[in-house]
């Protein structure tokens, strides 16, 4: 055989591949997937999605399909991406999916090859944040806004430049980016911003800032009034404990910062089948309007926004979104900044 | 003659049923020592794929990475140091010589904040003292102080040991010749220059060894500055360590470097209390042979003096109790601490989620097994020193010494480098966990056991010997029930240890491997303080379950100073 067709017996099998790749992707309908993914008994979701939404969603997975369990490793962002590391570090990475606030860690998953290219076929139904390579798509978006807790609060603030004046001084807290993927976003996109800038963040140290370690924490200390204000998601006034909490939600007038959370699959996934079927249950409308009901924006363009919020076209006209290449090509001189002017 | 000992020693050693579990015992125990060491120095020189001193480098030459941590560190340890002993001077002073009303209680009451974690204790604070907390809502007064920084840290982790420094002073006075303060008192010598000239010096080493032993203890906690320093912006050795090896971008070699230093300045501190404890150590041998009990009457302050301690201690030990209970059971933040606003659905949901039953299933699990391990390793070192008087006893016995002052940050460090790997890659199971606790608490088995067996005579064994008894057979009929209350009081100890370790933990665990206290950890640094506390709630009965065991158990023997 000459060079030649050596190749083009090569590419062919290529294709081949990635057709059969493509069909799995949309030809295998919901009931085949599940029938693969019986046997492999569980799935593991690596996650900074709150417990509460977890919750839910574990119980309609296991509803649906009877014989797979669905497991979480649950923390903060910097936690979660420190296990892959360290799994990657040692030979595999052993769980299924991940699913983190902060997008910029993608980019560098998919550097070092730690994810499957999939493409469900509920794809379609997501407006915007799909990888083009396949890699991971948008599920949910978030929304960094201010609470303030109305007993302790007067004169609400009503733009983020507002934290900064005086008349707040000592009663803003915000999280650290050092642990909070979705810090890590919000300081990215504001620091990048030529409204804000550093020089906001130095002046919220001078005006007394407390910084908590993670963005449900700031949400306690408002609804406690520990700290009155606090940077924080909409998600968490849906809290069990904050639920009935003297909060108000106020979105700045200057924008809120909108933060669109993607989720993938690994490519070593222990339980391949089992994967894709928590894939695409979690782009389905059941599994998106359990956002939906906790203040998040669900990513299905057919899924109800959340009640009582506004429409997200209305935020995103004025949204502070953040620049995800600039964070994740700036991520270390970020923290780096934010260690000198806060000292962790 | 020495030949014949030798020869018996060797024979001993040979005989099968002793030799193979003791020399696994002591290989796997070298392991999982000298591996995690060695793989830590190896970080420390390794960046970027190239080796060198880079990481030192960058250590020693950016502010916020050591200098700042590190004087933060010294100066809320030395800080607490002071303040710890001298309360537990003052309060040992009252038990151990005066007609203090009550005095019998106040060692148990100061034990409870020792035996409650200090991340704990932090998280407690917090809600008590912070702006519109439980004290605010109480009193309708402004909270008397920070919530957060550098003097709250201070005072918890003062709180957390001043039963050092009152067992070290009590210790002490009660084994001091009361006759030589009687001798005194006979040439005229008033009370105040009797308790300076005389009472003072004697208990000094007693005294500084509590020093250092509280200031060991600040050094290596990690729970309490993370909660109560860190949001105020200020780091320690500890938060900076676990920031970086936990944040991404992960710097393990920076984290080494760190801890390195850490682990030497601890090993060092340790040291220095050895030789400490050796200078002073015949001083206080005496006994109180023939001695009556000199009790100082408080007179017209008998009350005062008293109102004032019970306060303080009700205070020190009831207060964060009280506090974590109220949590768990709070429904909505921002809602008063009313029983309005009280509910177990904190409860009935970690029930739910099977969350609870499992972190106190590998709790349980891994107290129980550590505490098996140390025990085993305790008498097997301590009858290779006391009695076989080997060098490889005591080889094992300065090692256990160091990995006992090791900062449980600095082994869960060395662990995860060392074993997320080939050839032993143990990353997210239970053993790691499992070998982190055992190096941990190697230590107390070891000194704990040896204690005891020194006390014994070798002549019950030697008469064993004579009779023709066989090693082993010494071994199990006389030696172990005769160090029975040892083993006790060494396994709860170590059990009680790991219910609330989370400095190891907090780098180790894995989803399936959270106990109580990480659990309860990581959800206090989430902000979920009310399923924090309710886990808590159930870690803490645990260990003042298993604490008071060890008080009852150490009655029956005779172990005196439980922690």
């Amino acid at each position: 055989m000459s060079l030649r067709n050596c190749l083009l017996a090569a590419g062919l099998a290529a294709a081949v591949c990635l057709a059969s790749f493509g069909a799995e992707a949309t030809g295998r309908s919901l009931d085949q997937l599940y029938q693969a993914a019986k046997p492999e008994g569980k799935v593991v979701m690596y996650t900074s999605v709150p417990d509460f939404i977890l919750a839910e969603w574990k119980t309609l997975f296991e509803k649906r399909y009877p014989g797979i369990d669905l497991e979480f490793f649950r923390s903060g962002t910097g936690k979660v991406v420190a296990r892959v590391d360290a799994e990657a570090r040692a030979g595999k990475v052993q769980g299924d999916l991940i699913w983190v606030a902060d997008q910029t860690v993608f980019p560098s998953l998919i550097k070092q090859n730690l994810l499957a290219v999939y493409r469900s076929p509920e794809w379609d139904k997501v407006g915007f944040g799909k990888d083009p390579g396949g890699h991971f798509v948008m599920g949910r978006v978030l929304v960094a806004v201010i609470f303030a807790n109305t007993g302790a609060t007067k004169d609400m603030p009503t733009t983020w430049s507002d934290l900064t004046k005086p008349e707040y001084k000592n009663q803003v807290s915000v999280a650290s980016p050092l642990v909070s993927g979705a810090m890590a976003v919000i300081l990215g996109a504001m620091a990048h911003d030529p409204r804000y800038g550093w020089d906001y963040f130095r002046k919220l140290k001078d005006n007394g800032v407390l910084v908590l370690q993670d963005v449900p924490d700031t949400a306690r200390a408002a609804a406690s009034g520990e700290r009155p204000l606090g940077m924080t998601l909409t998600m968490y006034k849906y809290q069990p404990e904050l639920v009935h909490s003297p909060i108000k939600v106020i979105y700045p007038s200057d924008g809120v910062v909108l933060i669109a959370s993607p989720f993938g699959i690994f490519k070593d996934a222990p339980h391949p089948n089992a994967a894709r079927l928590l894939d695409r249950f979690l782009l389905s409308s059941e599994a998106q309007a359990v956002l939906a009901e906790h203040g998040i924006y669900p990513a299905r363009l057919d899924v109800a926004a959340p009640q009582g919020m506004p429409a997200l076209k209305d935020l995103q006209a004025k949204a502070i979104i953040p620049d995800i290449p600039w964070i994740a090509a700036n991520e270390d001189k970020l923290k780096t900044q934010w260690r000198e002017i806060f000292g962790h | 003659m020495a030949i014949d000992a030798r020869l018996a020693k060797r024979r001993w050693l040979r005989s099968a049923p002793v030799a193979v579990p003791a020399v696994l015992l002591a290989g796997l125990f070298l392991v999982f020592t000298l591996y995690p060491y060695g793989e830590l120095a190896l970080t420390s020189l390794h960046h970027k794929g190239a080796f060198g001193l880079a990481n030192y480098a960058t250590a020693f030459s950016t502010a916020y990475l050591l200098y700042e941590p590190l004087r933060n560190s010294l100066e809320v340890c030395v800080a607490t140091g002071l303040l710890a002993t001298a309360l537990g001077m003052a309060l040992g002073l009252l038990v151990a010589r005066t007609d203090l009303p009550g005095r019998r209680w106040i060692g148990l009451l100061i034990a409870i904040p020792q035996i409650i974690p200090s991340f704990q204790l932090a998280s407690s604070w917090i809600v008590v003292f912070t702006g519109a907390g439980v004290f605010e809502s109480v009193f309708g007064i402004k909270s008397p102080f920070p919530a957060y920084g550098a003097i709250p840290l201070i005072l918890v982790q003062s709180i957390h040991v001043i039963l050092f420094s009152f067992l070290s002073v009590v210790g002490a006075l009660s084994a001091l010749d009361p006759t030589l303060e009687e001798a005194a008192e006979a040439v005229g010598l008033r009370r105040g220059r009797i308790l300076r000239r005389i009472t003072f010096p004697i208990i000094l080493p007693a005294i500084l060894s509590a020093f250092l032993l509280t200031f060991a203890n600040c050094m290596e906690s990690l729970g309490a500055p993370l909660l109560l320093g860190t949001p105020a912006g200020f780091q320690v050795l500890t938060t900076q360590i676990y920031e970086l090896a936990t944040s991404p971008p992960i710097e393990f070699g920076q984290a080494a470097v760190l801890s390195i230093l850490l682990g030497v300045l601890a090993i060092g501190v340790l040291m220095l209390n050895l030789r400490l404890l050796a200078r002073g150590s015949y001083v206080t041998l005496t006994g109180k042979i023939g001695g009556r009990e000199r009790r100082l009457g408080l007179r017209r302050w008998r009350w005062p003096v008293a109102g004032l301690v019970w306060f303080g201690l009700a205070a020190i030990s009831l207060v964060p109790l009280g506090a974590l209970v109220l949590v768990s059971l709070l429904r909505s933040w921002g809602r008063g601490y009313g029983p309005g606003n009280l509910t177990f659905d904190h409860f009935a949901g970690l029930l739910r989620s099977g969350d609870l039953v499992s972190a106190a299933r590998n709790a349980i699990s891994l107290g129980l097994t550590t505490g098996c391990l140390v025990v085993a390793l305790g008498l097997l070192v301590a009858y290779g020193t006391v009695r076989l008087k080997t060098r490889w006893g005591l080889a094992l016995d300065r090692i256990s010494y160091l990995t006992y002052a090791t900062p449980g940050l600095v082994i869960g460090l060395g662990f995860v480098l060392a074993f997320s790997h080939r050839p032993i890659n143990l990353y997210n199971t239970y053993w790691i966990l499992l070998g982190a606790y055992f190096v941990r608490f190697a230590g107390i088995g070891v000194r704990t056991i040896a204690a005891k067996m020194v006390q014994l005579s070798a002549e019950l064994e030697e008469a064993g010997q004579v009779v023709g008894l066989s090693r082993l057979r010494i071994l199990t009929a006389i030696a172990l029930p005769l160090t029975k209350s040892a083993l006790g009081a060494s396994f709860l100890l170590a059990f009680v240890g790991v219910v609330k370790e989370i400095s190891a933990t907090s780098i180790l665990a894995g989803e399936h491997t959270q106990t109580l206290a990480y659990l309860a950890f990581l959800r206090y640094t989430e902000g979920d303080y009310t399923t924090g506390s309710a886990i808590s709630v159930v870690m803490v009965a645990l260990a003042l379950a298993g604490s008071a065991l060890i008080a009852l158990w150490s009655k029956l023997g005779g172990i005196e100073g439980a922690p």
